[in-house]
């Protein structure tokens, strides 16, 4: 009896000791500084000091950007793989000028086969400084339909499209875009409409 | 005919001005200048103490784009070489983030300023080439020849960020620096501002910092007034302006009296513009004022005329905001690290920058029982209720990092002052703050307004703006007085 009161008290003392004890040892320091005898009050300005995280991603101006991707095109021959590269240099945080190149590589039954295509134009950045950012742009170029083959011929496109971008660090991201090529080209002597939807995703480094 | 010309103010700007006056005023301009303190220089002052000890309420440096005061040195017979001393180009930034300090040199001219960040070791190498990049647009952008006022409503710090730096890079000690040498730290700084101040230092002639060898009034204003007393002028110290008299549009008499003892010496000190009792009197002896008064102190006279100060030239003026500076002057017998050549900054206000005067100051500089002369430089914002001593303690602990143990360096003597009297304040050049700042022609037909808070060319809180303002006005004056003859 005597040890089960005593095991009773060891319990409630030791329980009383992990109330008042444990929460004591987990609260936070006291700091020095605050302390009324400190020989001056505390820093007003301590946070302006210290370099923050970098968290600052995405979009700034004076970037300058490539991106290389791997493209799918929707077009009349079903979906042909091709690879997408854009340079990019953001001019004010807001806008920017790119130039893209990109090569379809499709099926040997495909028409036309292969594309090659390059183009240039602005794009309007709407999330500038963000951890994700949204375009819009519009290009212009110049297109080569059948490159690979005799009866290849020259086409002018034009191609507005969206990017949507993730950024990893402030100086990769991921992106993923999707454009329209609309052209004429002629071939056999008849004049034939291309257009294809195309979209890629890809990694950018931004410098 | 001589037109009488009274000059308020005896700093660089009242200096100046009354030098430009009778230069150009070929004998027929009697110019009297009428000054509060004791010495010549305004806030820019200095002071020997009873044993002969060199005080100055502030430090001072000469920078080499600062050719107005140059030439008006080289005017008064002062041999720039015997007054001023260069420090080698150099100057340190003390970075929290790595706690080292890294020295930067102005050499290499332009085409140096995108190297010399390159190759800052302060920062990791990406932030270097990216700073670089930005402070070369920067300094792209001011020497453009755009008008640089459009930049005036942003401050510095967003200006960069928009131009593409990333914003943590504000922090570093280096960006941070742009504020600091204005005084405007903790408070934000006029992007135009900056940019007018790169305009002027894209050389590395023009960036070289230079310091009197035996304290600025010895050195330059002493000798422009002995310059002005042989061209006819007359000085009078002590002569505290408390008020204008005018009717209409002219001033008639400055109401003045004797000013009690100002400046660090001075046992008591007074806060306001109160004269000695009894010495009130007004000054009428004059057709043209020509008032270099700070801001402060212009704001204070005729407070209760509303009238005056409804009018819409005078009310722009309460937009105008002022710093009190503060200066921290540290003895030691021990040498400090002479690598620290030029001035050291990034440490936390107040002080957020020293320079040892030991190699410059003539007195000391072969004194061997003297080891550094640690004069350091802030504002008061935010240490308005610290006493002298707090402060003291709190810079002592900032520099421990740095410096080692000061108390180590064995410390003679510790000096303390804050310039927070009106007549002693700068000009904050915060954002937003150009437009408020005042032409030398006021709705007074005879009195013109100069300082290096009024507009002018250089348009720079130096004492090359001063300079400037004070000869720009002294020719309006001149020509004011040619269109009513």
């Amino acid at each position: 009896m005597v040890s089960r009161t005593r095991t009773f008290r060891s319990t409630l003392v030791a329980l009383l000791l992990a109330l008042t004890v444990i929460p004591t040892a987990w609260a936070e320091p006291v700091d020095a500084t605050s302390d009324e005898d400190a020989a001056h009050p505390p820093d007003p300005f301590v946070g302006s000091y210290a370099l923050p995280r970098e968290r600052e991603l995405g979009t700034t101006a004076g970037q300058f950007r490539a991106i290389g991707s791997a493209m799918l095109v929707f077009g009349g021959s079903g979906i042909e793989p091709g690879v997408h590269g854009t340079l990019e240099l953001m001019t004010f945080p807001y806008l920017s000028v790119r130039g893209s190149l990109q090569m379809t590589v499709a099926a040997p039954d495909s028409e036309p086969l292969p594309v090659f295509v390059a183009k240039t134009g602005p794009s309007l950045h709407l999330l500038p400084y963000r951890l994700v950012d949204l375009s819009l742009f519009f290009e212009g170029g110049v297109a080569v339909v059948n490159a690979t083959k005799t009866e290849r011929a020259p086409m002018a496109v034009a191609a507005p499209g969206a990017t949507f971008e993730i950024w990893l660090s402030h100086w990769a991201f991921l992106r993923l875009e999707g454009h329209v090529d609309c052209g004429l080209y002629t071939q056999s002597g008849a004049a034939r409409k291309y257009v294809r939807a195309g979209t890629t995703f890809g990694v950018g480094l931004a410098i | 005919m001589t037109a009488r010309v009274l000059v308020l103010g005896a700093g660089p700007a009242g200096l100046s001005a009354a030098e430009r006056l009778l230069e150009r005023g070929h004998g027929r301009l009697r110019v009297h200048v009428a000054h509060m303190q004791d010495v010549l220089g305004g806030k820019a002052a200095s002071w020997r103490d009873d044993q002969g000890v060199l005080v100055e309420h502030g430090w001072h440096m000469v920078v080499g784009f600062y050719d107005r005061l140059f030439a008006l040195m080289k005017r008064a017979g002062i041999d720039r070489d015997s007054a001023l001393t260069s420090m080698h180009g150099d100057s340190h930034c003390y970075e929290p983030a790595s706690n080292e300090v890294y020295t930067m040199n102005s050499g290499g001219g332009k085409l140096g300023v995108a190297a010399r960040f390159s190759f800052y070791q302060g920062l990791p190498a990406e932030d270097r080439f990216h700073f670089a990049r930005v402070m070369t647009q920067a300094f792209a952008i001011a020497g453009s020849g755009q008008d640089l006022t459009r930049h005036d409503d942003i401050c510095f710090d967003t200006w960069a960020v928009e131009l593409g730096l990333r914003p943590h890079m504000t922090r570093y000690a280096l960006f941070r620096f742009l504020r600091i040498a204005y005084f405007n730290f903790p408070q934000q700084i006029s992007a135009y501002h900056v940019l007018q101040t790169l305009k002027n230092v894209s050389t590395s002639e023009h960036a070289e910092l230079f310091v009197c060898r035996a304290g600025s009034t010895e050195s330059l204003w002493n000798p422009v007034g002995d310059h002005l007393r042989r061209l006819g002028a007359t000085i009078e110290g002590s002569v505290l302006a408390t008020d204008f008299v005018y009717r209409g549009d002219r001033i008639i008499g400055v109401r003045v009296g004797s000013a009690p003892p100002t400046g660090p010496l001075s046992a008591e000190s007074i806060d306001d513009l109160t004269v000695l009792p009894g010495t009130a009197r007004v000054l009428s002896d004059f057709d043209f004022v020509l008032s270099t008064l700070p801001v402060e102190c212009l704001k204070r006279m005729n407070r209760d005329d509303d009238r005056m100060w409804r009018s819409s030239f005078f009310r722009r003026l309460e937009n105008l905001r002022s710093v009190a500076t503060m200066s921290l002057t540290i003895v030691t017998r021990r040498p400090i690290d002479p690598r620290f050549r030029g001035p050291v900054h990034g440490f936390a206000a107040p002080f957020t920058f020293f320079v040892n005067m030991k190699p410059y100051w003539r007195e000391y500089a072969d004194d061997e029982a003297i080891g550094a002369v640690l004069v350091f430089g802030g504002q008061e914002a935010g240490f308005e209720g610290w006493t002298d001593q707090q402060i003291i303690d709190f810079t002592l602990e900032n520099v421990q990092s740095t410096l080692g143990a000061l108390l180590l360096l064995d410390v003679v003597s510790i000096e303390l002052h804050r310039n927070d009297k009106p007549w002693e304040r700068l000009l904050l050049a915060e954002p937003g703050v150009d437009q408020f700042r005042p032409d030398p022609l006021t709705p007074f037909r005879n009195l013109f307004l100069a300082g290096d808070w009024v507009k002018n060319r250089v348009n720079l809180v130096s004492m090359e703006g001063a300079v400037c303002s004070g000869q720009e006005a002294a020719d309006l004056l001149l020509a004011r007085i040619a269109e009513e003859r």
